[in-house]
């Protein structure tokens, strides 16, 4: 299903935000597996839609402008940060930290877990969305890590168990991939 | 030690008792839990800990839990954690006597309180089952979670309401070392998982049914007022519900956190800046340097007789440093979410000052504290910004509520710009240093002066008051030097400042070890040498030294293309020496390695301690070689992660190795003293590599990216 936009369905439970714009919108988008809803204008970028709209906290808004990564979510598997998607152009699934899954997923979440990253712990989502996209499109060198988990910030500077747990979910993933 | 009923409601009407207490509170006289000050055990075993303190990423909410557990016997995989509510005097910090999270004190402080907390909710529980099985309570063993004698097994859960009608015992027996089975171990923390899947629910992300978004117009330039303003244009924008003035400035309220910035940018306001600051930070700085030259100082403090030892000085060696603006930038822009129910406030957010934040919504709003609920969630950073002594960040929010008249539930969020630009920096602070060497290149005289802003924002309370949060950490009182004089000046500025990670150690911890390498350059002795020899008093920061010194293998020459840096220092209660290792070019650099000896004496939780250092470091290097906030005019130019410049990964050192020390029987601070020596120990390596001396912070501007 891909970003249908249902003119017809538009503002029927917000009747007085109507009033205000007729750009307001329904978008269907489909995220984690489930067609969503967003009422909203077309410009709204897709972060403020998952956080605000739809409840889906796990994606942290911390620059609003694609500079830090902390809102990164995956568009039919690639990273993208949320912030400077509008939602009429989510042309995909999305799919957010709160509905990751499968051998990668796994595989990251158990490095994060093993190598106790997390202190406050407010970019890790964005940072685990990222390391997930890297290590399922393919062999992980350090260039590699360094060349996309640079566009993740940090400020508690986690950066050593970032670089050791992608690092690791890359290896166990390579390993099971060619066993 | 076991609240009375009232103290049990209340817990429970902030929500804290969620899933804790079990059915039918307001009519159940008894609960079917026992619940403490600092823990609670429901009927299934689970373990709550109230947490006093904030945490904010140094994993303080798992040690203080650790604590507990360990002389409770917990089963550490049922522990979880909460924030304690705002109350005094039960989560007052035992130093400070108001509940507040600072200064590496976390654990020290709480360390005998959360023991006593855990033995005695054991011994009650032992007590209760040695009742129910008719054995002596000496025949009754405890081991995670779990109550036994060679004849029963039970669960914690199983006697937690009959040791909850049980009187507190007046005294209990601590375990030994020995016995311990959690701390000092390899335990992991209590909120990994949740955080790593953006399960934690941190300020930013409260939520409640009807909630609206605020976004608030600031002045620009720091320290200015509205004076008039016209929002018909913002208020006919999609999705806006209000537009309300509050004394920081005009906030939007909205369907959404998006719309209410949308909404913003349409705001036309005249902004008053007549008690605005008006200069540049350059200007200011200079304003500070010359007030060294041209007024007294705020303090002063002389050891001997400085002037007359620098007349017999071989050689004189002088620096100056400036340290510019910084903001804390943490990833969660500052933010906060509430409501009014029932006639109570209940307010969300990581409060990092609880007994004041509590105060300052309770002033505003007109109601007594304890109708004023704060629920007080991990922070997704703070590095000081959240600990205002002023609570300006939690006041606003209560204006905001205030003038919507509690309409709706709101959250009020910063942007990353208004995060940066807001004030509440760091202090701008100006070093400037003397030295007098003898022949032999021994110091013999010291001459150090400061000039900046304090973080304490009030007049001294006596003449010549030592303004900790200025000067702790100095030269003058680190190093040995008989003749010696520390001063400070204080000079005015509007722009609001607060503490930073380490507090003053972030300025005088580096000049000091810049400085004191640069003497040993000066002498041409070896830099750990020269160190050792001015810290005779010093012990815990020899041995740290010496170790650091002996694992990145000092006495040996480093790799071709490598050169080292070192520095050490202490603070919080700890003592902390690194080694960096440096190569490439002192303009296109790695730091190949970071070699770290702390000692912070007791370890509670290695693993962690060594998080803290690593992490410390990389935010130290971010301060030290790439943060300021530029100021033009009286406002922060640097509103985003694109100006305001933070140390990303492949900036961070290749490899780190900390070695601990344990110096002394009782923990002392984490959180704070990896972030000082880094700058310095690399700083060092790269003078040696021919960097020009350093005289302004941060080391490298933009450019280096």
């Amino acid at each position: 299903m891909q970003n249908m936009a249902v003119m017809t369905r538009a503002c029927v439970d917000r009747p007085r935000a109507a009033q205000q714009d007729r750009r307001l919108m329904a978008f269907t988008v489909l995220i984690n597996g489930q067609p969503r809803v967003l009422d909203c204008e077309p410009d709204m970028p897709l972060l403020w839609g998952l956080r605000d709209l739809l409840g889906l906290t796990g994606t942290k808004y911390s620059c609003g402008k694609g500079l830090c990564g902390a809102c990164t979510v995956h568009l039919d598997g690639a990273a993208v940060r949320s912030c400077s998607v509008p939602v009429s152009e989510v042309k995909g699934a999305i799919t957010t930290i709160e509905g990751i899954a499968g051998p990668v997923a796994e595989r990251v979440l158990a490095a994060w877990d093993a190598h106790q990253v997390a202190q406050c712990g407010y970019c890790q989502p964005g940072q685990v969305m990222a390391a997930i996209a890297l290590i399922a499109a393919g062999p992980v060198d350090d260039a590699a890590l360094e060349a996309t988990m640079n566009g993740n910030l940090c400020r508690c500077a986690t950066y050593m168990r970032i670089r050791a747990a992608v690092r690791d979910a890359a290896q166990t993933f390579a390993q099971t991939v060619s066993a | 030690m076991t609240l009375d009923r009232r103290g049990f409601l209340v817990l429970a009407s902030t929500g804290l008792l969620l899933g804790v207490a079990g059915k039918g509170l307001s009519t159940a006289p008894e609960p079917d839990g026992l619940v403490q000050r600092f823990l609670a055990i429901d009927w299934e075993g689970t373990v709550t800990v109230f947490a006093k303190h904030l945490d904010m990423g140094q994993g303080i909410w798992s040690g203080l839990a650790s604590i507990v557990a360990e002389e409770l016997d917990a089963d550490w995989g049922r522990v979880r954690v909460v924030g304690a509510p705002a109350r005094l005097p039960d989560y007052a910090h035992n130093a400070f006597h108001e509940q507040t999270t600072g200064g590496s004190t976390s654990t020290a402080q709480s360390w005998d309180e959360l023991r006593r907390a855990g033995a005695t909710a054991r011994a009650m529980l032992v007590r209760a089952a040695a009742q129910a099985w008719h054995v002596p309570e000496a025949a009754v063993g405890t081991r995670r979670g779990e109550l036994f004698t060679d004849n029963h097994t039970a669960g914690y859960g199983d006697f937690a309401a009959a040791a909850a009608r049980l009187p507190v015992p007046a005294d209990v027996t601590l375990k030994s070392r020995a016995e311990w089975r959690l701390l000092g171990g390899a335990l992991p923390r209590t909120d990994t998982a949740a955080k790593t899947r953006g399960a934690t629910v941190y300020g930013i992300d409260g939520m409640w049914p009807d909630m609206r978004h605020a976004i608030i117009a600031r002045c620009p330039q720091i320290g200015g007022k509205v004076r008039s303003y016209d929002a018909s244009a913002a208020r006919a924008m999609p999705g806006v519900d209000m537009v309300v003035e509050v004394p920081s400035g005009i906030a939007v309220i909205a369907r959404t956190t998006w719309h209410a910035i949308r909404a913003r940018e349409a705001l036309r306001i005249e902004w008053d800046t007549h008690a605005a600051e008006t200069r540049s930070d350059t200007e200011i700085a200079a304003d500070f340097t010359r007030a060294m030259a041209e007024t007294a100082p705020a303090y002063t403090d002389t050891r001997g007789a400085p002037e007359a030892a620098f007349a017999c000085a071989h050689r004189v060696v002088e620096a100056e440093f400036r340290f510019p603006y910084l903001a804390h930038a943490s990833m969660e822009p500052l933010s906060i979410s509430g409501r009014m129910v029932g006639g109570v406030c209940e307010v969300r957010a990581g409060f990092q000052s609880q007994t004041r934040n509590q105060q300052a919504i309770a002033d505003i709003l007109g109601l007594p504290l304890d109708r004023v609920a704060l629920d007080t969630v991990p922070a997704g950073g703070s590095f000081g910004r959240r600990a205002s002594f002023d609570s300006d960040w939690v006041a606003e929010f209560a204006h905001v509520l205030k003038a919507t008249r509690w309409r709706w539930p709101i959250k009020l969020t910063r942007t990353r710009e208004d995060d940066v630009t807001g004030g509440y920096y760091r202090p701008l602070m100006i070093h400037a240093m003397r030295a007098g060497l003898d022949r032999e290149g021994r110091l013999i005289a010291l001459d150090q002066r400061m000039s900046g802003q304090s973080v304490t924002l009030k007049a001294p309370e006596k003449p010549n008051w030592r303004d900790w949060t200025v000067m702790e950490g100095v030269f003058h009182e680190l190093y040995a030097c008989s003749n010696s004089r520390l001063r400070w000046w204080g000079p005015p500025a509007r722009v609001p400042v607060l503490t930073f990670r380490s507090i003053s150690n972030n300025h005088t911890g580096i000049a000091k070890e810049i400085f004191v390498d640069r003497l040993a350059r000066a002498a041409g002795a070896d830099p750990v040498a020269y160190r050792l020899a001015l810290l005779g008093e010093e012990p815990r920061q020899v041995a740290v030294l010496r170790l650091a010194a002996e694992k990145a293998g000092w006495n040996t020459p480093p790799r071709p293309g490598i050169t080292r840096g070192v520095a050490v220092h202490r603070s919080e209660g700890s003592f902390i020496a690194q080694v960096a290792e440096l190569s490439g070019a002192h303009d296109d650099f790695c730091i190949e390695r970071i070699v770290t000896a702390l000692d912070c004496g007791l370890a509670l939780n290695p693993d962690t301690v060594r998080a803290q250092v690593e992490g410390g470091t990389g935010f130290g290097l971010s301060a030290g070689l790439y943060g300021r906030v530029t100021l033009e005019g009286g406002a922060a130019q640097d509103g985003n992660f694109d100006m305001y410049r933070v140390l990303r990964l492949n900036e961070m050192p290749r490899v780190m190795e900390t070695h601990l020390i344990e110096g002394a029987d009782r923990p002392s601070g984490v959180g704070e003293p990896g972030s000082v020596p880094g700058t310095a120990a690399v700083v060092n390596a790269l003078e040696r590599m021919g960097l020009p001396q350093v005289t302004q912070f941060p080391v490298f501007a933009m450019s280096r990216i």
